[in-house]
């Protein structure tokens, strides 16, 4: 097994065993809940960014739906969670697949699309009928109010989103979409199927936020359009996953420990700093460390690819 | 035999902004066969739409004798017809090994077959061989087109169309490829290829078309052409 194999593999076992721990160590549940859950994000985003070079501003729409998929199956249908949180997964494939087409768009115009596209439907479910989707209310969830095993789920949804980031930057496919990213014509030319692999990591890209959506969900048993398909998600996903370097498998799991500590640092003790913090967050990172702080080591000791990946 | 043929092509980029109008086109089996033309001719434009990179608004291309017209882009590797594009189509940042076994694509996880078809064009370019550790960014211009054509070549295609394989390179390396295509003729490999150094694509070519503001100008053999070709030209320089 390779190094860097083996650095990175004992990593995730020692991180999972200390947060499989937490809930029973004096520490803050939900903190390391949505540690996990913007790890799993910024992953996720990282397949589409990092590997395809494809920004999708509207993110936070795949999460969006996987919430509302899942409180709607459960309080409306009765539907139990684990099975409600896996449909959360398939509406968040069938939703890629009906933007597949904007994958034909490209930079910023893809970007702007999707901005677009997630405020739509941020409209769309908050004027949905009220007895269905509750509304700008939104729907409560506490009836299955169940922290532990939803923190759980959690963490099998990270680890599994990190291991599938590992596989895919070894895997053909993976070597497909940064050819793709770097010379579209010329990987085309050699054989690869543009359109094909770049919609597989579509998909991949949006299942997972969406099943996220459906575990948060669960976990706050709370669902409201608002906090649903709130912008910030994708900006932080985005900023998150840079700070710690696209394209790089560490690089989004460092960014969203980092960042994310600093922002509940901040809101702890300068609730109206935070923001402010997270603009001139963006505007260093974007002067100073465009690949971000994994993405530069790398870059300034390529050596280091031997142990990080 | 005409292994690629092109009837009464219509192209555009945009609109009704026809760049090819009503072209055809024939490429002798084994044989080499050089579009000549001044700049915005649509030479480019032709070769593109040979390799499907754009589909022809009227017309019908066909591999022997096949209609191939609206194939996508990455199945023609599979057909056995080549590409080497104009620009720069090298990864710079893969080192030059590693862009071969990119060439290899469609052999998906056959190492054997990967490994004998890089040995192969590493005999016919030794530099690629000598370089196969550096970063394909650091190669000379000359190199980095060696390795294009390189790498075009490891499916073993029957027909290689070539995109101005010289443009930008020193006369002494544009020589190297120019001999690149008569072995290539000579292993009955067919060579269509757009070129601006006419008197030197002139020299090694079977057939020759001249296009002219996206029309089909003048076709036939070296031979037909050897004492009209300067007349032909003359106007394109003033």
């Amino acid at each position: 097994m390779k190094t860097y194999r083996k650095t990175t593999l004992s990593v995730i076992v020692i991180a999972t065993l200390f947060l499989a721990m937490v809930p029973v160590l004096p520490l803050s549940k939900p903190y390391f809940f949505y540690m996990m859950f913007w790890i799993t994000m910024a992953s996720a985003f990282n397949i589409i960014y990092g590997f395809v070079g494809y920004l999708p501003f509207g993110y936070v729409m795949f999460y969006g739906v996987g919430t509302y998929v899942t409180a709607v199956l459960w309080s409306r249908l009765g539907v139990p969670l684990p099975l409600a949180i896996l449909c959360s997964g398939a509406a968040g494939l069938v939703l890629s697949l009906a933007f597949a087409p904007t994958l034909r768009l490209k930079g910023i115009y893809f970007a702007i699309v999707n901005f677009a596209s997630a405020m739509v439907l941020r409209i769309v479910v908050a004027n949905l009928p009220e007895a269905w989707a509750g509304g700008s209310f939104g729907i409560s969830l506490s009836g299955a109010y169940k922290p532990l095993a939803s923190y759980y789920l959690m963490l099998a949804l990270t680890v599994a989103s990190v291991v599938v980031g590992l596989w895919l930057s070894h895997s053909r496919l993976g070597i497909a979409l940064r050819c793709i990213r770097d010379d579209e014509a010329a990987a085309a030319v050699m054989g690869i199927n543009v359109s094909m692999s770049r919609l597989k990591a579509w998909m991949l890209a949006a299942v997972i936020p969406s099943l996220a959506g459906g575990i948060e969900a669960w976990f706050t048993a709370i669902v409201d359009p608002d906090t649903s398909f709130n912008l910030m998600s994708t900006a932080k996903t985005i900023v998150y996953a840079m700070f710690g370097g696209l394209g790089t498998i560490t690089g989004p799991i460092f960014g969203a420990v980092f960042m994310y500590g600093l922002d509940d640092f901040i809101w702890g003790r300068f609730p109206l700093l935070n923001l402010l913090v997270l603009g001139v967050t963006i505007i260093f990172l974007i002067l100073f460390l465009p690949r971000g702080v994994v993405g530069s080591l790398i870059q300034r000791w390529p050596g280091l690819r031997k142990i990080i990946e | 035999m005409a292994i690629i043929e092109a009837e009464n092509l219509t192209v555009s980029y945009y609109g009704d902004i026809d760049i090819l109008k009503d072209v055809s086109f024939e490429a002798e089996e084994g044989r080499i066969t050089t579009i000549i033309g001044p700049n915005g001719a649509g030479k480019s434009t032709l070769l593109k739409t040979l390799y499907g990179l754009l589909i022809p608004k009227t017309g019908t291309i066909r591999f022997r004798g096949k209609s191939i017209t609206g194939l996508k882009v990455h199945r023609f590797i599979h057909t056995g017809i080549a590409y080497v594009p104009q620009l720069r189509s090298i990864f710079p940042d893969l080192t030059v090994r590693e862009n071969l076994e990119l060439g290899t694509w469609i052999f998906k996880k056959d190492r054997k077959r990967v490994d004998r078809a890089i040995d192969e064009v590493c005999e016919r370019f030794p530099i690629l061989g000598e370089k196969r550790k550096t970063r394909a960014g650091l190669l000379s211009g000359g190199q980095q087109k060696i390795l294009e054509i390189g790498r075009s070549l490891l499916t073993r295609p029957s027909v290689c169309l070539l995109d101005e394989p010289t443009a930008t390179l020193a006369p002494r390396i544009a020589e190297q490829i120019y001999r690149t295509m008569v072995d290539l003729k000579s292993e009955k490999i067919t060579v269509v290829m757009v070129d601006q150094r006419v008197r030197q694509a002139f020299d090694v070519s079977d057939h020759l078309y001249i296009l002219e503001l996206g029309r089909n100008k003048a076709s036939g053999t070296r031979h037909e052409f050897e004492g009209s070709l300067k007349e032909m030209i003359k106007g394109w320089l003033t």
